[in-house]
Formats: C-alpha cells, structure tokens, sequence
C-alpha cells in the first residue's frame, strides 16, 4: 500500500507540467457549468473536475506531494457528497430556478468579467503566478457568491467548497508549511461533512411507520 | 503530570462524549451537562500555572505551556479567567436547556467548542488561532440546524459558517502579511483586518447575517452564538490590535471601524423606524434590530484605541449575554406556554437591556462604553442613543400591541411560569442594581491581558 502510494506520488511528479494556461481555462469552462447547473449529479462531477484542475494548476508552485493531498481531499469531498446526494436521491427543487440558458450566460458573462478585471495589470497578486490570477478570483467571487446566494445547502456547500478552493490557489504559495496544508484539507472535509448533514436534514425523508 | 492547557483543549471532549451518548434525553442531558462543565470549571480553576515543582508534583495537570505542532500554548492566567466566564455562561445555558431543549446536539455540541474556543485564546499566533475558527463554526453549523425542528426557510446555519469561512480567509493573509514584517503589505494587512473584523462582528455592510440567526433559530442557541461566541472573537480581535500598535498608529483601521460601527447602527435604527410601517412587530425581529445596535457599539469600542478596550468589551457582551438570554426565555414563554402573558415580561425586559436603559444589566456597559465614544466628541454618541430611542418605541409598541393578553397576567399569576420570570427579572435586577461585580470581572480580565 504505501509503496503503491510512493509510486503514485512519484508519478505526479514526473508528469508533464500542463500548461497553466490550460488548466486555468479548464477551471473557468468548468466554472460556468457549476454556476449554471441545477442537477446534483452535475455539480458533484464538476465539482470534482474542478479539483482535478486546481491540483494540475498548484502543481505550478507546490510540491507534488501536496498536490497529491489535495486530490486525496477532493476525492474524499466528492465521496461524501456522493453518497449525501445518493441519500436523498439527488433531490432538487427546480420550480423557482431560472431556465439554463439565462443561468448560464450569467455565469459565462460573470466569468468573462472576472477573467478581464484579473488580467489588468493592478488586480496582480504577490508571488502568483500570472496565469492563477483569473481562476482565484473567478473561484473566491463566484464560490462566494454561491455560498451565500444559494437556497440548497447542497448548492450552497458546493459554493463554499469553491471558495475555498480559490482562497488555497493564492494562500498556498504563501504559506506552505504542512500545519496548515494539514488544517485547510481538514476544513475541506469538515465544509463538506456540514453540508452533507444540513442536506439530510433538510430532505429526510420519515420511514412510513412499521 | 500532564500540560495545563491540555485539559482546556482535550478535556472538553470527555463530558461532550457524555453528553452525546446521553444526549437522547434531553433534559436529562442538560442537567448533566450543567454538572459535568460545572466539574470541568472546578478543574481549570484550581489548575497551578506557575506552581512550584512540588505542587505540580500532586496535581493531575500543571503549568500553563504546552507545544503543539512547533507552535506555543499558553493559558496565562487571562485566559483563564475569560473561558471560566463563557462556560459559566454554557453551564447556564445547558441548565435552561432542561427545560426548554434545544435539539439533541445542543449541549455535547456546545461543550465540545469549549476546547477550539480556548485554543484560539491561548495560541499567540494569527495563523493557528484562524484555524481554530473553522471548527468553532463547525460546531455552531451544527448547533444551529440541530435547533430546529423543520428546515430552515433560509440557509442559516451554512450562511454563518460561510461567513467564518470568509474572514478565516481574511485573516490568515493578514497573519502571513504580519509575519514576513514588510512594510509593503502594511496596507494589505490593514484592509484584509477591517474585512475581517466587520465580517465577524456583523459591521456595516456585512450585517446580514445577524437577521436570520437571530429570528430562525432556538433562542438558547443565539445566546450562545451571538453574545459568548462574539466575546470570544471580540476579545480575540481586541488582543489581536493591541499587540500590533502599528496598526493603530499608522493605519486608518480605527476610523474604519468606527464608522462602519456607526453606518451599523444607523442602518438598525433605520430598519427599527421602518418597522412602524408594518402592521405589526414581533419580538425576535426587534431583538434582532437592537443587538445589531449593540454589535455597532462593539465595532465603536475596538475603534477607541485609548479607551479600556477589554474591559468594555467583556462587560458589554456580558450584558448582552444575560439580556438575549432573558428576552429569549420570554419570547419562548410567549410561543410555548399556556401562561404566554408572563413572557413578553422578560422579553420587554431582555430588549431594554439590549439599549441599555437604567435598571438593566446592560445600562453600566452602555454608559461606559458611551463614556469612552463620547470622549472625543459628543456628536460620536448621536446615533446610538437615537437608535435606542427608536428601539424604545418599538419595545412601547409590541407591548402596546399585546396589551389585550398582558390583562391576563393576574389570571396566570399563579402559574409556574410566572414564578419563573419573577425569578428571573429578580436575578436580573442584582447585576442592574449592583454593577460592580460584573465590572470588577471585565476590569480583571482586562488587567490580566495586559500584563
């Protein structure tokens, strides 16, 4: 097992940078999906692509292992979602939801503008690369948003973890000691826990009496 | 013998475990719960920080460092003193809780927080203590939807651990922008430390969220996350400023606060003058108006670097604690209860305590903490007294509005209730009547903080 993860480990590290360009535009595609999807299912798999994404564009800045510990997190976050959203047989109440096209062209016009306002040259953060500039604030703005704008707390949770990803893009590069790698994983998880029992409770369905 | 604060941060979990695995039993729980943070109290109370080696030699736990993770613990005798107060304040709250439960989580829940609660006073360090926060609003998350019996309309408990989440967010780059020590990242550090503060302390215009925490959610359960919770943070913060005096001397960050506090409380005032437009009030969205006044007051203070920080913010969230904690007691007696007469009693009275009137546990912190606004200029005070005149109307009204069932208060009389609340107005009137002791513990606190 552990030899199975050294060798896991070490092939991250061997893998060919992606271009971050790429990595940042997949983030973006994948942005807009989740800020315009109403089906669970969808906002669960994006949710996991988008991890997928931001461990290939930390992989820029970070050392592989940690990128692999951010992947673990996702994979774990996803399960917990996974098997919430299965619990309540992906429920979603769509009547009072916008039509998609309407959801959509907000996000991909809210993504447009945050891509443009990041690729000034005054909205350039400390010691970040470039190309993490448009991702981090798409994440912490439209992850934010999400959050509290959300009536599910499936939604709403997805938005915090979204938020979170983009906080850990920047903070990341600032601080890399393993105490806190450790604790921002752990909040991934407690986030995700948290919303995985406000969703039970709030579509738990009473047993029909024996 | 085992580290001092290692009974502050792992000892918690032992009555919480109890109180879970009883936790079936509500009332029991409480009444448990109230004995078990009682034992807990006793423990830390009686802890040596600096004993000599015999003494450590005999006690269980002893002296006030503890290494964990490479970063220091230290209960310094401060510290001490503040968390005794807030489980104090849990302990009360667990023995109302038998009577009025709160949902099966409420007490385990409540004393598990004692533990990152106390880690984020005794870490000296931003970064550590920001983690802290994460399970703290964790635990609330949890707290405040396991306080209802149906869902929530809005998404209150995910909203507040959002907001946490955010200022964590914030906070942590204000403590990295500390660390390296450049001059560059002053005004970063300045900006990202007011985000922070507003956000936490509901400042204008993070405010919102105080709305649906307060009128969704059990009342025990907003006592505790609005009035001991935000001392926690509010003393946390304050510390925060004081031992980084640059922040006051060359940032704008006071005059920010200030005026966000203001720009809070002008907003209270005016959503409780706009309340008069509606047909009718009911008690939670008027507490919910005048705890936002109160919150605005707090922004105030920490914008008075030369006034007794501390000690005003200790006795203000007190006095807060004791106000919501009544005027919840009432407002479930109004819902709740056969003798409802009785309860908009002590939720008048929990509301007067809020604005801080004579005769109300709030009335010394208020003054006090007007005292130190007002000190550079009378015009500093302005809206906060007319915010509470208004809140005062409005209190006038809901009585007024009610006055058909208050002419059955003698009918009730002799109710259970109605011994409760005289009880309970009577308990009120000592920290009213007698301010010293409630005062004399903020000063302490305070003092102790400072050396």
């Amino acid at each position: 097992m552990v030899h199975l993860l050294i060798d896991l480990i070490g092939g991250l590290a061997q893998l060919n940078q992606p271009s971050p360009g790429l990595a940042a535009a997949l983030i973006l595609a994948t942005l807009v999906a989740l800020i315009a999807a109403a089906d669970w299912r969808v906002l669960l798999a994006g949710l996991a692509l988008q991890y997928l994404w931001v461990g290939l564009l930390s992989r820029a800045v970070l050392d592989p292992r940690f990128v692999f510990v951010k992947l673990v997190v996702g994979f774990f976050v996803a399960l917990i979602l996974f098997v919430t959203g299965r619990q309540v047989d992906w429920s979603v109440n769509r009547s009072a939801e916008w039509p998609l096209w309407m959801r959509s062209a907000f996000a991909a016009a809210a993504v447009l503008l945050i891509w443009l306002v990041a690729g000034r040259s005054g909205s350039a953060l400390p010691f970040t690369p470039a190309a993490f500039n448009a991702p981090l604030y798409a994440l912490v703005v439209l992850g934010g948003w999400s959050a509290v704008a959300a009536r599910e707390p499936f939604q709403a949770g997805v938005g915090l973890l979204l938020f979170l990803m983009g906080f850990q893009l920047f903070y990341s590069v600032l601080e890399q000691s393993l105490l806190v790698a450790a604790a921002l994983a752990a909040t991934h998880l407690l986030v995700a826990v948290s919303t995985a029992y406000l969703t039970l409770v709030r579509h738990q369905t009473p047993h029909p009496a024996p | 013998m085992i580290p001092g604060p290692l009974l502050l941060l792992v000892g918690p979990f032992v009555p919480a475990t109890i109180a879970y695995l009883i936790s079936r039993w509500a009332r029991l729980t409480g009444l448990i719960g109230a004995l078990l943070i009682g034992v807990w109290i006793a423990m830390v109370a009686v802890l040596p920080l600096d004993a000599p080696r015999l003494v450590q030699e005999t006690s269980l736990f002893a002296g006030d460092q503890y290494w964990a993770l490479g970063r220091p613990l230290v209960l310094s005798p401060g510290v001490r003193l503040l968390i005794l107060g807030v489980a104090t304040g849990m302990a009360l709250l667990s023995l109302l809780s038998a009577v009025w439960p709160q949902g099966n989580s409420f007490v385990p829940a409540m004393i598990g927080m004692l533990s990152p609660l106390s880690a984020l006073l005794m870490t000296r360090a931003l970064t550590p203590a920001m983690l802290a926060i994460v399970p703290i609003a964790a635990m609330a998350t949890w707290q405040l939807q396991t306080g209802h019996t149906t869902p929530t309309q809005r998404q209150t408990p995910l909203l507040q651990l959002a907001v946490f989440l955010f200022a964590t967010g914030a906070l942590l780059i204000v403590g990295w922008t500390i660390d390296t020590g450049e001059a560059a990242f002053a005004g970063a550090a300045w900006r990202l430390l007011a985000l922070g503060c507003l956000i936490l302390l509901a400042g204008f215009p993070f405010h919102w969220w105080v709305f649906p925490l307060l009128t969704e959610t059990r009342e025990l359960v907003a006592a505790l996350v609005l009035s001991l919770l935000q001392l926690v943070i509010a003393v946390f913060l304050a510390d925060l400023i004081a031992d980084n005096a640059w922040l006051v001397a060359y940032t704008p960050l006071p005059g920010v606060l200030r005026v966000a506090g203001q720009a809070s409380i002008g907003v209270a005032g005016l959503l409780a003058a706009a309340a008069w437009l509606r047909p009718t009030v009911a008690w939670p969205h008027v507490l919910a108006w005048l705890l936002l006044i109160d919150m605005g007051v707090t922004l105030l203070i920490l914008g008075q670097p030369e006034a007794p920080v501390l000690a005003l913010l200790v006795a203000q969230h007190l006095a807060r604690f004791w106000g919501l904690l009544i005027a919840g007691c009432g407002v479930r007696l109004t819902t709740d209860s056969s003798a409802d007469a009785w309860g908009h009693l002590p939720a008048a009275y929990g509301a007067l305590s809020l604005i801080g009137l004579p005769l109300t546990p709030g009335f010394a912190p208020r003054l006090a903490a007007l005292q130190a606004i007002g000190g550079a200029s009378l015009w500093a005070v302005v809206p906060t007294v007319l915010a509470g005149l208004v809140g005062l109307t409005l209190v006038g009204r809901l009585l007024w509005q009610q006055r058909g069932r208050l002419r059955n208060l003698r009918a009730q009389a002799n109710s259970a209730e109605a011994a409760f609340v005289i009880g309970a107005l009577l308990l009120s009137l000592i920290p009213a009547l007698f301010g010293g002791p409630l005062v004399r513990y903020a000063e302490q606190i305070a003092r102790l903080f400072a050396g």
